[in-house]
């Protein structure tokens, strides 16, 4: 018996020094000899990790990579120790991240410092629309009736929110363009946020194109999206532009590695993730998930993501300003 | 598919295999220290990819079920938490065990297991969209006032002096504290250290407090310990007159973590703790408590079994998650294309009956499996500490790592276990530490997110009627020990029954 528990728990023990031993330096010349590390720091089950796990299957079925991916969730500090992981890992294409627009939130936040620069981007993955909505029976019955209210009686809108994260700073930047205060009030990821406005514990909140489809049918309706044009799921949803306000955001699904991974086996990894986006199989699950199975390449998002940089700052600097001063007056 | 057709598919062999499969497997991981049910849930997720929904949600249930059920075995056999849900169970089962009835400690826990579980699926039956509406209905102020009733229960858990609990508690508040503020996003409390900025995440620090600490406080008795217990079997099931004797406290502890198991956030591990105080505060033998008392082991295995069928109410009704282990449940569900949420019903009746039908009968199975697993489980108490002892020490590293693969994690639970070791040593009792490190965040940021939306004002806390009587109720609660020693000090004459009220100073 305790023969048995040993062996078992020593085959268990090796199985994770596998995963440990990720970061050893390659020594050979053909990538990859070895298994790749994929960190989410994100918990399993969310958007973010159901995209990526469905893309490592997709290369592991398809072999598309010589090697499996091996999927690790390092969930702590809103993602901030799971980014932290592959910035601190040996750049030779055994440690690939991915994660969503928290990677300029969180330096915005002030959470760490460093941003999407400090890492090779491999590209984009995915992307959804986010726009705001509230209770389908409740005061507002477009958008121009919160801008209407939120200009004459500024900071009385309650907006549920994620702190540090897309349902902050999206209506913070939506506020900024449109002259307008709301007043925020920490829930959490897209579910409880729901619930907090079904219960009428809040007015509005940011969700996702595929979230609004979903939460439809319990009494949520879209007022705004903040796409470059209307979402097509949504066609009788204003954007932002049409108002005449400028704010245009999109959520998007990240696939980094470390600052210094070699050209080509980043180039090896994104030509393997954007093969597995077009299988027919991974597609039909996108849609499923309202997810656009949009690819960028490295380069050009990181040109997006360098002009996004500015606002998100801007607006990240303003709510670290109002925190000093709430915290100065105490 | 309708719940008769879900309960014949169920019994069909290949069904039958995969449910008594998780099950089996959810109670190993249960009894191993440090390596918990979300664990095993989150490893089994890409398997599930390649199985039919109905496997792979039924398999998940049924490592949910045998997950929460397992730790009682070592929480009663070692004084080691199993799951960080069984740490009441090692006060009082490790107790009675020792005193020569391991197979009554056992045998209570898995009887009121079973029909804490078999409560709660009723519950979810029968009741899931009223109780959601009412979840949905409770804001920040009314949770916030739930846990802070909860918060006061740590009065009544110190053993001997008030003060030494009241200090546990905040001692467990404050290491709650560092890494992200939930409520302003910002850093806290790291003191430049980037690996603090994830917290102490709190499992690796029960598994340390209290599975590290007893390891060595084992080691260091290693010889007296050897033969402490001697086995018997008897009492492995519950008669009828125990039924009758502890019905009420059973039923009272199932609805306790019904509700708790509903709440986003809070889990089997405070449900057991509430449950626990709740039935200590109203016991006729208070003082019984942390010596064994039956009463004990009842509510908080049948509490924190209950939360199984609570923690799936908002899953399935607004598919919402709180936990890590409803998470993933979630993630399955949208992972094989099925929208969570009250559409569920109407689109997919066969996954909503099969989730029913698995959580009644993976709790059956889960019984029967721990009934012959005990009887193996309790002669383990018989081989030499020496040999288990490394074995907890390895289970509750990889828990630890595993969590998040950090080494950071493993250094947290070893830390922890000398503050626990220390801790016992001064006769500091640990579970209010764990009431604070488990309640304080969720009480902070319930308050805080209130806060928020009444732009700073604390009178919705009085004037939403749901919160204003839970206050009055924490009010109560508070002062009962107090007055309850003060009315047996007059009727005996003496005041030695109950620990000795102080009033914090």
């Amino acid at each position: 018996m305790t023969k048995w528990i040993r062996r078992q728990s020593l085959a268990l023990a090796a199985a994770i020094c596998t995963t440990a031993l990720g970061t050893a330096p390659a020594t050979g010349t053909t990538y990859p000899e070895k298994p790749v590390r994929m960190i989410i720091p994100i918990a399993a089950g969310g958007q973010t990790d159901v995209v990526a796990r469905l893309l490592q299957l997709a290369i592991d079925k398809r072999k598309l990579l010589p090697q499996p991916i091996v999927v690790i969730n390092n969930a702590a500090a809103g993602g901030a120790t799971g980014t932290r992981q592959v910035k601190e890992s040996e750049p030779d294409g055994y440690t690939v991240g991915v994660f969503h627009m928290g990677l300029l939130t969180a330096p915005a936040m002030g959470v760490v410092d460093y941003d999407h620069g400090a890492f090779e981007l491999i590209g984009q993955i995915g992307r959804t629309q986010v726009g705001m909505g509230g209770l389908a029976d409740g005061r507002f019955k477009s958008i121009q009736d919160v801008l209407t209210e939120a200009k004459t009686k500024p900071d009385t809108v309650t907006v549920a929110m994620n702190i540090g994260l897309l349902p902050h700073f999206v209506p913070l930047m939506f506020q900024e363009d449109a002259g307008i205060r709301f007043r925020y009030v920490q829930a959490g990821g897209g579910a409880v946020r729901l619930k907090s406005i079904l219960g009428k514990h809040t007015e509005l909140s940011l969700f996702s194109g595929p979230e609004f489809l979903l939460f439809q049918t319990q009494g949520i309706k879209p007022l705004v999206v903040f796409s470059d044009g209307r979402v097509p799921e949504l066609p009788d949803v204003p954007t932002a532009k049409e108002i005449g306000i400028g704010t245009v955001f999109e959520e998007r699904i990240i696939a980094f590695a470390p600052k210094g991974t070699p050209k080509d086996r980043l180039d090896l990894v994104a030509a393997a993730l954007r093969t597995a986006m077009d299988d027919p199989e991974v597609n039909e699950r996108y849609k499923g998930l309202g997810i656009d199975g949009v690819f960028i390449d490295g380069t050009r998002l990181k040109a997006l993501l360098d002009g996004l940089k500015g606002p998100i700052t801007k607006v990240g600097d303003a709510v670290r300003k109002a925190k000093t001063e709430q915290g100065e007056k105490k | 598919m309708t719940l008769a057709d879900a309960f014949v598919h169920l019994f069909t062999l290949k069904a039958f295999g995969i449910m008594v499969a998780g099950v089996a497997l959810g109670v190993s991981v249960g009894v191993l220290p440090g390596i918990t049910a979300g664990m095993l849930m989150a490893l089994t997720l890409p398997f599930t990819y390649h199985m039919s929904s109905i496997d792979a949600v039924s398999l998940l249930i049924a490592m949910f079920v045998g997950g929460v059920s397992g730790g009682l075995i070592t929480a009663t056999l070692m004084r080691i938490p199993g799951e960080p849900n069984s740490i009441m169970t090692c006060l009082d089962g490790y107790q009675l065990a020792r005193r020569g009835q391991p197979g009554r400690a056992l045998g209570l826990g898995n009887c009121s297991s079973l029909v804490g579980g078999t409560l709660s699926w009723a519950a979810l039956v029968l009741l899931a969209p009223p109780l959601a509406s009412l979840a949905v209905a409770f804001g920040p102020f009314e949770n916030f006032a739930v846990i802070l009733l909860a918060l006061i229960l740590i009065s009544s858990l110190s053993e001997g002096s008030f003060l030494k609990g009241l200090s546990a508690g905040l001692l467990g508040m404050l290491v709650s504290y560092p890494g992200i503020d939930e409520s302003s996003g910002i850093v806290r409390l790291t003191f430049g250290f980037s690996a603090l900025e994830g917290g102490f995440n709190s499992l690796p620090v029960i598994v340390g407090m209290f599975a590290v600490s007893q390891v060595v406080a084992d080691a260091l008795n290693i010889e007296a310990n050897a033969n402490a217990i001697k086995t018997t079997m008897r009492g492995m099931f519950m008669s009828l007159g125990d039924y009758i004797v502890h019905g009420w406290n059973m039923v009272r502890s199932s609805l306790i973590g019904i509700w708790i198991g509903i709440l986003p956030g809070v889990g089997a591990t405070v449900a057991s703790i509430v449950a626990y105080t709740t039935a200590k505060n109203l016991s006729r033998n208070p003082e019984a408590f942390g010596t064994g008392s039956e009463e004990a082991i009842v509510a908080a295995e049948s509490a924190n079994n209950a939360t199984t069928g609570g923690t799936l109410v908002p899953i399935l009704t607004l598919g919402i998650s709180g936990g890590l282990t409803d998470s993933i449940l979630l993630g399955a569900l949208v992972i094989h294309n099925l929208q969570p949420g009250p559409l569920l019903y109407k689109n997919n009746p066969e996954i909503v009956n099969t989730i029913f039908a698995t959580h009644l009968v993976a709790h059956l199975v889960m019984f029967a499996l721990m009934t012959f697993g005990i009887a193996f489980f309790a002669r383990l108490i018989a081989v030499p500490r020496a040999f288990v002892l490394p074995m907890v020490v390895v289970f509750s590293t990889l828990g630890a790592f595993g969590l998040n693969s950090r080494a950071f994690d493993i250094w947290v639970m070893l830390g922890f276990g000398l503050l626990g070791v220390l801790l016992e040593f001064a006769k500091v009792p640990l579970a209010p530490f764990v009431v604070g490190l488990v309640l304080a965040p969720v009480a902070e940021a319930e308050l805080r997110a209130g806060l928020m939306a009444s732009a700073g004002s604390y009178m919705p806390l009085i004037e939403r009627p749901a919160a204003c009587a839970m206050l009055v109720l924490s009010a109560g609660l508070f002062v009962w020990p107090f007055v309850r020693t003060w009315r047996m000090s007059r009727a005996d004459g003496y005041g030695q029954t109950g620990p000795e009220p102080k009033e914090p100073s």
